[in-house]
């Protein structure tokens, strides 16, 4: 098969540092390697699938690091007609869904071509399109279709706003989990594990560092704290961040803030950050679609210590890979339990089920 | 002594990526606030600088607010003894007027026909020799000439190299990058063209044209567009074998930052003879000057035997503290002998 992916104007595909968009290039490779075609649509600084190979493309579409405007309709304009009559299946994972918006003006008749992979509950799906939306977990999808955002019964409800606006239970074609590129975490095995835990995500407030640090506090553990920034705004919520440390540290936590580097060199420092945890602290306050740093940890076979929201529950297997918890004296529990689980166990598990040509497969059933 | 610089009110002052101009302000501003001068810097909101004071009123842009950053501090310009722009507004004759006691200089940063005939016996500086004498040959106009100097700590010197050729520069028609695709594609070397596709003279079509090509030689030639952060362009400096400059003439180029910055990091330089560049490279030694785009295989051949740590020696001439310094010894001069105007 012909399978065109589009990604994003924002971040590459895949990113050099910061961004979800390494689940897309993730993605072509899987497709790729299973014996299909694959055309990447991706923001400059992309890399194709596999540059040994002619029959797969990788075409550049306006955008930057950071850059969200309208150049993805811009891209559409470019590359619209190419894109829908040159394949016979399209991932549109584009913010605004550029394929799928405009398919319903021109195409109508193509109504299963196209799939439409949102980047997370609250993005902008098209409606009246012939589409369908593949959801990236149960969680995701439930909430879409109740017309839930991610914060709905959370503590940001009021300032995000609770409510969506729903997709039809038929305009879905499925779930299919998202997956990271699982052997760079797995391959070097197993290292020996230092004395800290780790917190590494965007430093948006519902990602739970106050949580970590409160944890770390309590424990009196050692906590890497490492802030996932991609663009300003991401550096304006850390700057934010930084007194939440200070008083972690006064309360008897040991911080160390690590940053990581924004060049090649990011996602290994990022991995080696993983090997050498005892545990990923990942108590997020939202209902996260998906949580890919999750998926990394647990390839790395670091157990994840998390909330019980969003898809947590879907990714831990609770008391072998993490744990769930409903709360700070929960999590502080959980740090002293933590020492039991197997990390060559969770390495073993986690590298088929969170590998990408697992989701490739998951996704061509769909397909067929 | 009390200096005023006037930025460009186009992007903050230190950049947050692209822009040139604000950076050599940045750099000038902070080595005489070290100095122990005192600095005041006329830019857009957002700037920042620990060595100086930032007066910001106003929010920058590509519409260019000069004017009404001008007008909001203009009731205290008589206060500075060195009135130093920088803008592309000639605002330095309103000054004149307005304060006929400042000493006033205009730092030129771009091409020549940006700027009106002077009426009378203005302190211009031009960033090189060849600035200079385009702004000599166009308007009969004499220049004073300071290079431009960079922060050289922010480019760490690497002798170990990647197998690639690198584009640094605006993707519009002038800078050359169409020719950058095609020397790649003809050496048979990867490449990496990188840099910001707003506010060029070209326009997206161009744009569109030049992602194309890049796409077209399947992952040869990776297409970067504007580079994100000061980390991962020191890091496509240092690794890169060569930084291709392939100017199309009637550009002239009237220093060229990134040369400088990529000789700090150990890489030659190949550019076409437009401007600046032989003033820079040492030809033979930190890179190459060629003639015209035809001759860039060739000059890359030149290029790719050079020292990296030949590079970094010719960069080190290029120091901000140096800038700095010829920047002050001129100030003391307009002080001392009244010049300007």
């Amino acid at each position: 098969m012909r399978i065109a992916i589009v990604g994003t104007a924002t971040f590459p595909c895949p990113p050099i540092f910061y961004g979800g968009e390494v689940f897309f290039h993730c993605l072509s490779r899987g497709f790729h390697e299973l014996g299909h075609h694959v055309s990447l649509y991706g923001a400059p600084g992309s890399l194709p699938p596999d540059p040994t190979c002619t029959e797969c493309r990788l075409r550049y579409v306006p955008g930057g690091y950071g850059e969200i405007g309208d150049k993805e309709y811009l891209a559409a304009e470019w590359y619209y007609s190419e894109i829908i009559n040159n394949h016979d299946y399209v991932l549109d994972c584009a913010h605004m869904h550029m394929v799928a918006e405009t398919a319903g003006f021109y195409f109508p008749e193509h109504t299963k071509k196209i799939l439409v992979v949102p980047n997370g509950v609250s993005t902008e799906y098209p409606r009246g399109g012939p589409y369908h939306v593949v959801a990236g977990s149960k969680k995701w999808r439930d909430l879409m279709v109740y017309g839930r955002s991610q914060f709905y019964g959370t503590a940001y409800e009021a300032q995000y706003g609770g409510l969506i606006r729903s997709v039809a239970e038929e305009d879905f074609s499925g779930v299919v989990y998202w997956a990271v590129d699982a052997e760079h975490f797995y391959t070097p095995g197993e290292a020996p594990r230092e004395d800290y835990y780790l917190w590494l995500s965007r430093p948006t407030p519902y990602k739970g560092l106050f949580t970590a640090l409160e944890v770390a506090a309590r424990a009196k553990l050692k906590l890497k704290v490492v802030p996932g920034i991609g663009m300003p705004a991401h550096q304006k919520e850390w700057e934010a961040s930084l007194p939440l440390i200070d008083q972690a540290v006064k309360n008897g936590a040991q911080v160390e803030v690590v940053m990581l580097p924004q060049n090649s060199q990011h996602h290994v420092v990022k991995r080696e950050l993983y090997r050498r945890a005892r545990a990923l602290l990942y108590p997020v306050q939202a209902h996260e679609p998906f949580g890919l740093v999750v998926a990394e940890a647990l390839s790395a076979g670091t157990p994840v210590i998390a909330s019980t929201l969003g898809a947590m529950p879907e990714i831990i297997r609770q008391g072998e890979t993490g744990f769930l918890c409903r709360n700070v004296e929960e999590m502080v529990e959980a740090t002293k339990n933590v020492g039991a689980l197997n990390n060559k166990l969770i390495r073993e598990d986690s590298v088929e089920r969170w590998h990408y040509l697992r989701a490739a497969k998951d996704f061509l059933k769909l397909m067929q | 002594m009390k200096v005023l610089q006037l930025s460009s009110q186009v992007y903050e002052v230190p950049p947050g990526h692209y822009g040139g101009l604000e950076q050599v302000i940045f750099d000038l501003s902070h080595c005489l606030g070290a100095m122990g001068h005192d600095v005041y810097v006329l830019c857009p909101d957002g700037s920042k600088g620990d060595k100086f004071n930032v007066l910001t009123p106003v929010k920058g842009g590509l519409h260019s607010p000069e004017a009404a950053a001008y007008e909001a501090a203009k009731a205290s310009m008589g206060d500075y003894e060195i009135l130093h722009g920088h803008g592309w507004g000639g605002f330095q004759y309103q000054w004149k007027r307005d304060h006929p006691q400042a000493r006033v200089l205009q730092t030129l940063h771009g091409p020549v026909t940006f700027h009106t005939k002077p009426v009378d016996k203005p302190c211009f500086v031009a960033a090189s020799q060849a600035h200079a004498d385009w702004l000599k040959w166009e308007l009969n106009q004499d220049a004073r000439v300071v290079h431009h100097g960079i922060q050289l700590d922010r480019y760490p010197f690497c002798a170990e190299k990647d197998d690639y050729l690198l584009f640094l520069a605006r993707v519009s028609e002038e800078k050359g990058p169409l020719d950058f695709v095609k020397l790649c594609r003809a050496v048979k070397m990867k490449g990496i063209l990188a840099g910001p596709d707003q506010g060029t003279v070209s326009g997206m079509g161009y744009v569109k044209a030049v992602m194309d090509a890049c796409s077209d030689t399947n992952g040869l030639v990776r297409y970067m567009g504007l580079v994100a952060n000061n980390e991962q362009k020191v890091e496509l400096l240092q690794k890169a074998r060569c930084l291709v400059s392939p100017l199309r003439p009637p550009y002239i180029e009237i220093f060229g930052l990134s040369s400088i910055e990529g000789m700090a990091c150990g890489t030659p330089i190949l550019a076409t003879d437009l401007g600046a560049g032989r003033e820079l490279v040492v030809h033979g030694k930190t890179g190459a000057i060629v003639r015209d785009i035809t001759l860039l295989a060739e000059g890359l051949k030149i290029a790719l035997e050079c020292e990296p740590e030949a590079c970094r020696q010719r960069a080190e001439e290029f120091s901000r503290e140096k800038m700095a310094a010829e920047y002050l010894a001129l100030y003391r001069q307009m002080v001392q002998e009244d010049l300007s105007w």
